[in-house]
């Protein structure tokens, strides 16, 4: 190609702003290098590192509640360690202890007398044997001595029994991680012992810019594949908040855990290598290869991984070969440059 | 006055012995003292201020850096010329100082100025003063080859062995490194982890600065002792670097390992080298302006030999320039060119002379002038160059002409065998021609001084010239006049052959030839006025240049491409060239490729310019037989390779050119105004107009436009939300695009910079996505990304922005072929007034290679006019008559004639030499002149017929015109046939003096007889 016919191109190329595809010939590119690299499509793309944690949704959790403050509350196993349902996890001690068992057993003879009593006047009401004040009564003593009574009861089924009358062991109600509470006293009448949290309710959340979070569908830490479960639909300021599903088994993350993960996009793209793509008067293009020709093509980049760049294009480049080396001397060439 | 000088010569001739011996010795140790350089000095005083500004765009340091120093420097006294290039991260600001000012007050001055105004510029700048060397201080090369040592090894090397010892050797005035890696430490922040310690990077900078210190504390006397406390801080190593503890947040500790990754890491590259296709590192010695080059790269070559020594095994140092081989070829093509003169001089005397004794003394007279003239060079502080030996190949002939006058008046007193003492022959010899002697060796003189009044680049290229030879001359002059008579006294015998026989035969038919001359004058009149005539059309077709190319031995091509190219893209073009070049052209021996900027920023090359340096195998090894043939096989690689600007030059040749003009090509328009957008368009227009003016070739215009750049603004109220300012959202872009210095880890003599960077992983951002979705650690230690607080867009702004006197330019750049230059500029000044409208504050300057021309053509038509007037002078006290002076004057064109077609027939341009030749030859051609005239005024008396006295006279005078005109013609042509480099500056000079010579030589032998016959007839009448 002779340096008019360079310079004509350079001229199209610039007049037009490639509206239409500029078509550059191999064989006008002398001893250039001219390498080719298959275009492959792509369905996400990566975003930039963000700060997540491993947590819970509020109330997925079951909490342990004490209805008594006792004097020693001794956690038996480790904070966040899996324990199985009926695992002894909690020691307590003290008078109060004392007290609870008492209570307990008070409030089980009370309630056993109440509902005999009720039992045995229901027939009595059925039948108008007793007036409607009685019964009230009857019933009041019987429904309130069973809400006490059923208040210690389910502690209770939670305790181990011990021969020492001042301990009780507390044991996991369900399986799942056991994670701690602290202060041990923090509310009036009854103690919050910690919570046993299910498996499936460990996921991942962190806060998305509200850009990308809609598009959101997994994200990557460690190997680890962790499927978006729902996007929060209200802002916090300039985030989303987004959960994941229950992690997988074989994500070896621990609850609690502060890590950095990668957010992946749905996208339809495709991935060149960065070397591929050029850009002029602020538009960016890359050069497929179509028989011996190469065709000028725009693009749009969308976002890069390692030595590629995912990009969209208004043509199909579905199979298409594109040129990554010598880009800089086609684009000279585009440039008018080139000759002594 | 001069019958004294001969007199004390001849009765004092132990005394004039010892004399000459100690001037011989003198002379001896000047020659082994001299500076051997292969060019004078041509640089101006000239200081350069080199300020690097990373990460800043060419708009930005100009309006920061360049016009605030520009300003400061444009009051300066003495300034003659005030240039800038300003480009990504880089501008170089270059003061031209008018002739003579000296380099330490000008350094000092310019330095003072950029003192008092650093303040005022942006902060995390770096320069000053470029080192105090000359645009030729590149004198040597070479790369650190060893395949087992990576690039960043290289380069410690270069930088921490290398380097520091060869700036111990006197004369150097810096090592510039190109290419490689530089070693850092790099701290790369984690902003999820700073950001959950609630740290921010300036309180990591803090803590760095205050605990990477050692402090003094003073002294205590410890009984008889004192002992000196200090406190120590300072980083030894990476290990100390991670270990330092930012932040103790109740009893929770966050070292900076805690706080981001730390590694070893490189820097930010500006520029690579690779030799033959692969990537290296190289080391370029600057010596200091005025150095001895050649004894300079001697005592650095010991010091590598010492160094290579100490080297990791394997490791070689590859020298690929040294430019002590181009002054040997170049000095050693200029010698041999004198020595084989003096031996053509020699035996031409003794042809003439038919005497060896007699030719012994007048051969004597050249050793003795070449050695007083060497001690006058050394005096007087010129170097042995190109310029300066040659000057004196060209006197070599002209020294013996008064010695020769001399010895044949002594060998034809002596011959007359007068009955007086021998001493007193040979006083009364001398004495008898001492005038004519004098006058005519100081007209020589006269012709060669108005020359020094040249000025610019010809000027500083042939002051050495015309000093040499007056140097030469007035030895000659002065050993004439004492030490040949004293020489001959010695050696010449009393009775002495007889004139040789061809000679006289010579004379005989000469004397019948101008006889038959004199009585049929108007053909031989007609035949030189139309050969004059015909001269003056071949003038008119004769190429005009400048000056003519030095071969320099070696091959640069300077290589363009398209100018948003990255570093990485760019090497890669450039192995790609280097391998096709090796592996087709294979008189190459090694390439070495430089691209983009150099350490010290000496030449700001961007990173789409490369400059490729080829050193050539021996010419033996050569497939072809001229370099212009290598050339041409080269350009024919490079064409292949569409999308890329070159041009050939070489080293010396790129470096003058770009120290005279900043660009290169015979014909420059420079379009000054201030919008970059305007002076864009402008030049297209008039490098369009350039295009169809008849004699452009390779128009080029600067790429000023081309520059794409992210602009990144900030959200004024969110960013006002989060405290958030522009200085600190450049600071934390830096870091993560760039790169931030934080601290130096010093080790020994080792400085390894401490980075805070964010581009260790993934090789940083690569789009403006990536750049839109960088996180930001906010003030408030909440994370937010770039486009939440930023716009971020696409512009376009200058690649480059040149200045002269503080005023933007871009250049158009053409070279011209089948026209003459000035014809040119006319045509082309008329054409852009006619095409190109330029709007109100916008101008044209017309310059580059034809600019020097103009301005040569201007000093040598003031320098003409005064030495043909000091010529008219001379020869009107000579012969007390205006008639007869203009006889002799009239023979002048007839000499230039001869010039001209010498020109014509070997194919040279005219040129500064050419030109510089044709005034030579004004002289020569008139001492000719004098020698004929004056022997018809002293014989015209006899009582002869006219014709025959004429013809008598004339063949008498035959034998010294030519003796003088034969010595310099043959003194000159070993510079005519000399190949090697260094001859083709010489060659236009002597062509035009041998050519010159010899219609000269006609012209004194038959037309000055003729035109003295016809006034004399008048006269007589």
């Amino acid at each position: 190609m002779n340096k008019n016919t360079m310079m004509l191109l350079a001229l199209t190329f610039l007049c037009l702003s490639v509206s239409a595809d500029t078509v550059i010939k191999t064989e006008d590119l002398g001893q250039l290098a001219l390498e080719y690299a298959e275009i492959s499509t792509v369905s996400s793309l990566n975003l930039p590192l963000v700060k997540a944690k491993i947590s819970h949704k509020s109330g997925e959790a079951f909490q342990l509640i004490a209805p008594f403050k006792p004097q020693s509350h001794e956690v038996l196993v480790n904070n966040g360690e899996f324990v199985d349902a009926g695992t002894a996890i909690l020691k307590l001690s003290g008078s109060e202890v004392h007290h609870f068992l008492e209570k307990y057993d008070s409030a089980k003879s009370l309630f056993s007398l109440a509902k005999k009593r009720y039992d045995s006047n229901l027939k009595l009401f059925n039948e108008k044997s007793i007036s409607n004040d009685k019964w009230a009564v009857i019933s009041e003593n019987y429904f309130r001595s069973r809400d006490e009574f059923g208040h210690y009861q389910h502690f209770s089924e939670l305790i181990h029994s011990s021969p020492d009358v001042d301990v009780i062991l507390i044991k996991a109600p369900i399986d799942g991680y056991y994670l701690n509470s602290e202060p041990v006293n923090k509310l009036a009448d009854e103690s919050d012992l910690g919570q046993i949290l299910p498996k499936a309710s460990v996921r991942l959340r962190a806060y998305i810019g509200s850009a990308e979070a809609e598009q959101l569908i997994y994200f990557e830490a460690g190997g680890c594949h962790i499927e978006i479960d729902v996007v929060s639909q209200t802002s916090m300021g300039y985030f989303q908040e987004v959960w994941s599903k229950p992690l997988a088994d074989d994500c070896e993350l621990k609850y609690g855990q502060i890590l950095r993960v990668t957010p992946y996009q749905t996208v339809a793209a495709y991935q060149v290598p960065k070397s591929s793509v050029l850009s002029i008067k602020r538009a960016t293009y890359i050069l497929v290869k179509k028989a011996e020709e190469l065709i000028v093509t725009p693009i749009t980049i969308k976002g890069a991984e390692a030595n590629y760049y995912i990009v969209t294009s208004t043509s199909t480049l579905d199979n298409s070969r594109v040129l990554f080396t010598s880009v800089a001397a086609v684009q000279g060439v585009l440039m008018g440059l080139g000759g002594e | 006055m001069l019958d004294k000088v001969i007199q004390f010569s001849l009765t004092q001739r132990l005394f004039l012995s010892v004399i000459l011996g100690v001037f011989l010795v003198l002379g001896f140790y000047a020659w082994k003292q001299i500076p051997i350089d292969a060019f004078p000095d041509i640089s101006t005083t000239q200081v350069n201020v080199i300020i690097k500004a990373p990460g800043m765009t060419a708009e930005e340091i100009e309006s920061q850096i360049t016009s605030v120093i520009e300003t400061e420097l444009l009051g300066i006294p003495n300034k003659d010329i005030l240039r800038s290039t300003t480009k990504y991260a880089i501008t170089s600001i270059t003061i031209d100082f008018i002739n003579k000012t000296d380099i330490y007050w000008a350094r000092q001055q310019v330095n003072e100025r950029l003192l008092s105004i650093w303040d005022q510029l942006p902060l995390g700048i770096e320069g000053g003063l470029a080192p105090m060397s000359s645009p030729l201080s590149e004198m040597f090369m070479f790369t650190i080859e060893n395949p087992s040592l990576s690039l960043t090894e290289r380069k410690h090397i270069l930088d921490w062995q290398i380097r520091p010892l060869l700036r111990t050797v006197a004369g150097v005035a810096d090592v510039n490194i190109l290419g490689g890696e530089t070693k850092t430490i790099q701290f790369e922040p984690d902003h999820i982890a700073m950001a959950h310690a609630q740290i921010g990077i300036d309180e990591v900078h803090n803590v760095i600065k205050s605990v990477n210190i050692n402090g003094s504390v003073g002294r205590i006397d410890v009984g008889v002792e004192s002992l000196i406390i200090r406190t120590e801080g300072r980083y030894q190593s990476i290990e100390d670097v991670a270990a330092t503890v930012i932040k103790n947040d109740s009893g929770a500790i966050y070292r900076l390992k805690d706080l981001g990754e730390i590694s070893y890491n490189s820097l930010v590259r500006y520029g690579a080298v690779t030799k033959d296709g692969e990537e290296t590192a190289q080391a370029l010695v600057v010596t200091l302006k005025n150095a001895n080059t050649s004894s300079v790269i001697d005592a650095v070559q010991e010091k590598l030999r010492q160094i290579e020594m100490t080297l990791p095994e394997q490791t070689q140092l590859n020298v690929f320039y040294n430019r002590k081989n181009l002054i040997e070829t170049a000095v050693g093509t200029i010698t041999n060119a004198l020595f084989q003169a003096i031996i053509l001089v020699i035996v031409l005397l003794t042809i003439f002379l038919g005497n060896m004794r007699a030719a012994l003394v007048v051969s004597t007279s050249i050793p003795i002038a070449v050695l007083i003239t060497f001690f006058l060079m050394y005096q007087f502080g010129l170097s042995a160059n190109l310029m300066s030996l040659g000057g004196l190949v060209i006197a070599i002939g002209m020294i013996v002409d008064s010695s020769v006058v001399v010895v044949e008046n002594i060998v034809s007193q002596l011959s007359k065998n007068a009955n007086l003492p021998r001493l007193h022959l040979m006083y009364r010899a001398t004495k008898s021609i001492a005038a004519p002697v004098f006058s005519g060796t100081i007209i020589v003189i006269m012709v060669f001084v108005p020359l020094l009044s040249l000025t610019g680049l010809e000027g500083k290229l042939f002051s050495p010239v015309a000093v040499t030879i007056v140097f030469a001359m007035c030895a000659a002059l002065v050993i004439s006049l004492t030490v040949i008579p004293v020489l001959a006294s010695l050696i010449i015998k009393n009775r002495v052959a007889n004139t040789p026989k061809y000679l006289l035969r010579l004379q005989s038919s000469y004397a019948k030839t101008l006889e038959n001359t004199l009585a049929a004058p108007m053909i031989p009149i007609i035949i030189f006025i139309i050969l004059l005539v015909l001269s003056g059309l071949v003038y008119m077709f004769l190429g005009k240049t400048f000056m003519p190319v030095l071969d320099e031995g070696d091959i640069i091509v300077q290589l363009e491409k398209s100018p948003t190219i990255s570093l990485e893209e760019s090497v890669k073009l450039d192995q790609q060239i280097e391998t096709a070049l090796l592996s087709n052209v294979s008189e190459i021996k090694q390439i070495v490729a430089r691209v983009g900027s150099d350490e010290l920023g000496l030449d700001p090359m961007s990173l789409n310019e490369t400059d490729v340096f080829m050193e050539l195998r021996p010419k033996a090894e050569w497939q072809v037989s001229s370099k212009q043939e290598i050339e041409d096989k080269i350009r024919e690689i490079l064409i292949q390779y569409p999308g890329i600007n070159f041009g050939f030059t070489q080293p010396i040749q790129m470096r003058v050119s770009e120290m005279l003009t900043g660009s290169s090509g015979a014909v420059t328009a420079k379009v000054f105004g201030s919008d970059v957008n305007l002076l864009a368009e402008l030049a297209q227009n008039i490098a369009d107009v350039v295009k169809i003016t008849q004699g452009s070739q390779d128009v080029q215009t600067t790429l000023i436009e081309g520059g794409d750049f992210l602009n990144v603004k900030l959200k004024p109220e969110l960013a006002s939300e989060f405290n958030l300012s522009v200085s600190e959202l450049s600071h934390y872009l830096n870091i993560q695009v760039n790169g931030f210095k934080a601290a130096e880890v010093i080790n020994g003599k080792v400085k390894t910079p401490f980075m805070f960077s964010g581009i260790a992983k993934n090789g940083g951002i690569s789009s403006i996505e990536g750049l839109k979705q960088i996180p930001l650690q906010m003030p408030d230690n909440t994370t937010l990304k770039l486009s939440d607080v930023a716009e971020v867009s696409l512009s376009q702004g200058p690649a480059v922005i040149e200045r002269e006197d503080a005023e933007r330019f871009a250049v158009v750049a053409s070279n011209v072929v089948g026209r003459d230059m000035v014809g040119f500029v006319e045509e082309l000044q008329k054409n852009i007034a006619n095409d190109v409208s330029l709007p109100s504050g916008y101008y044209i300057e017309f310059g580059g290679e034809f600019e020097n021309q103009i301005r040569a053509t201007r000093n040598l038509m003031t320098v003409i006019p005064l030495v043909l007037f000091l010529i008219v002078l001379i020869l009107f006290t000579t012969f007390k008559s205006l008639a007869k002076s203009s006889l002799i004057i009239v023979n002048i064109p007839f000499a230039l004639m001869g010039g001209v077609f010498g020109l014509f027939f070997s194919g040279e341009y005219v040129s500064v030499p050419a030109s510089i030749g044709f005034i030579a030859l004004i002289g020569v051609s008139v001492l000719n002149g004098v020698v004929m005239l004056s022997h018809f005024e002293s014989v015209k008396y006899k009582s002869l017929n006219l014709t025959r006295l004429i013809s008598n006279a004339a063949g008498d005078r035959l034998r010294p015109i030519l003796m003088t005109a034969t010595t310099a013609m043959f003194g000159l042509m070993p510079l005519v046939a000399a190949s090697g480099p260094g001859a083709e500056i010489q060659k236009p000079l002597a062509i035009v003096v041998i050519g010159g010579l010899f219609t000269s030589t006609l012209a004194t032998l038959y037309l000055l007889p003729i035109l003295y016959y016809k006034l004399e007839g008048i006269t007589r009448e």
